[in-house]
């Protein structure tokens, strides 16, 4: 068995790898270096954590440390938008997490599924990713967002209000976790643990409700496939 | 902007997904949503096996058999012998 010294070396371009693709997808609104910073930090705890009966070190690793730094940016941003960002960046790892929890399937599947299980990820990715944008808490602690028309800030509270009348609406299992977890800040371990369920269900609840919220914005994964 | 966006197969699926945003978000915010949507495609197994399996074959002017995700081009040559292989 691998020491734990040994364990974090082996961590470190997994440090480098997960932090430059958050930095990536946070279209550079957080430095890198802040980034390797927590990531680094939390990788003596993802070491000490390592359980090899689960699985191989570098994907245990990948996948912990990407939460701990998107977790670590939501409680240190203070910029609105990139606040907003992280939220969002983290409802779409979460609905991504949903799938990973399911073993694939060797079913052979026809093209039509294909297209329909295509188009209920990207839908369901969209309504993720809308839902982080649109719930950031506009609190005092956060800094101003970007300069908007008024125009724009009056379609964003129109949207922003009809997906918090959609999340009301959704089964209350479900509306708990988005809820708690995306307008009230709280973790999503600790709302799973609190409804008594475990992580990967809730994971598939979130992916759920995902669905549900992508319909309600207007994205019927049932409609007709792009045919360009 | 994401190398999967200049493909206009890709660029349409993502397109319908961020349709119920567009006019409703700023267009900054539909622009990224856009390059996460692409990054999904690119990074996420699943998705992008969804994407090979789903994007409609196209026969190039060069000849070539274009097959599966962004910028995977199959020469005529091996997907015939692939063809005649499984039958």
């Amino acid at each position: 068995m691998l020491a734990e010294v040994d364990l974090v070396r082996q961590g470190l371009p997994v440090v480098q790898r997960v932090s430059r693709r958050i930095a990536r997808r946070l279209g550079g609104h957080v430095p890198l270096d802040d980034l390797l910073g927590i990531g680094n930090l939390a990788l003596v705890e993802v070491a000490r954590s390592y359980d090899p009966s689960r699985a191989g070190f570098p994907s245990y690793a990948a996948s912990r440390l990407t939460w701990a730094i998107l977790d670590g940016l939501r409680r240190e941003t203070h910029g609105r938008s990139a606040a907003a960002r992280v939220l969002a960046v983290m409802a779409s790892e979460r609905f991504t997490e949903a799938a990973e929890t399911r073993p694939e399937s060797d079913e052979p599947t026809t093209l039509e599924q294909d297209q329909a299980a295509l188009r209920g990820l990207l839908d369901g990715h969209a309504a993720a990713l809308a839902l982080g944008l649109l719930a950031t808490p506009h609190t005092a602690t956060l800094a101003p967002a970007p300069a908007r028309t008024p125009e724009e800030e009056m379609s964003r509270a129109e949207i922003a209000h009809v997906t918090r009348r959609a999340v009301e609406a959704l089964p209350a299992r479900e509306r708990a976790l988005v809820e708690r977890h995306y307008y009230g800040g709280e973790q999503f371990d600790v709302i799973a643990v609190d409804l008594g369920i475990s992580k990967s269900w809730a994971c598939r609840l979130h992916e759920k409700a995902m669905g549900e919220l992508a319909r309600a914005m207007g994205a019927p994964s049932a409609r007709a496939a792009p045919t360009k | 902007m994401h190398p999967l966006l200049a493909d206009p197969w890709i660029a349409a699926q993502i397109e319908a997904a961020v349709a119920p945003y567009v006019g409703r978000l700023p267009e900054d915010e539909v622009a990224w949503m856009r390059e996460q949507l692409a990054d999904t495609l690119s990074t996420d197994e699943r998705a992008a096996k969804l994407a090979r399996r789903t994007r409609p074959t196209q026969i190039e002017q060069s000849g070539e058999v274009r097959r599966g995700a962004v910028g995977v081009v199959t020469p005529i040559g091996a997907a015939k012998r692939r063809k005649k292989k499984t039958g």
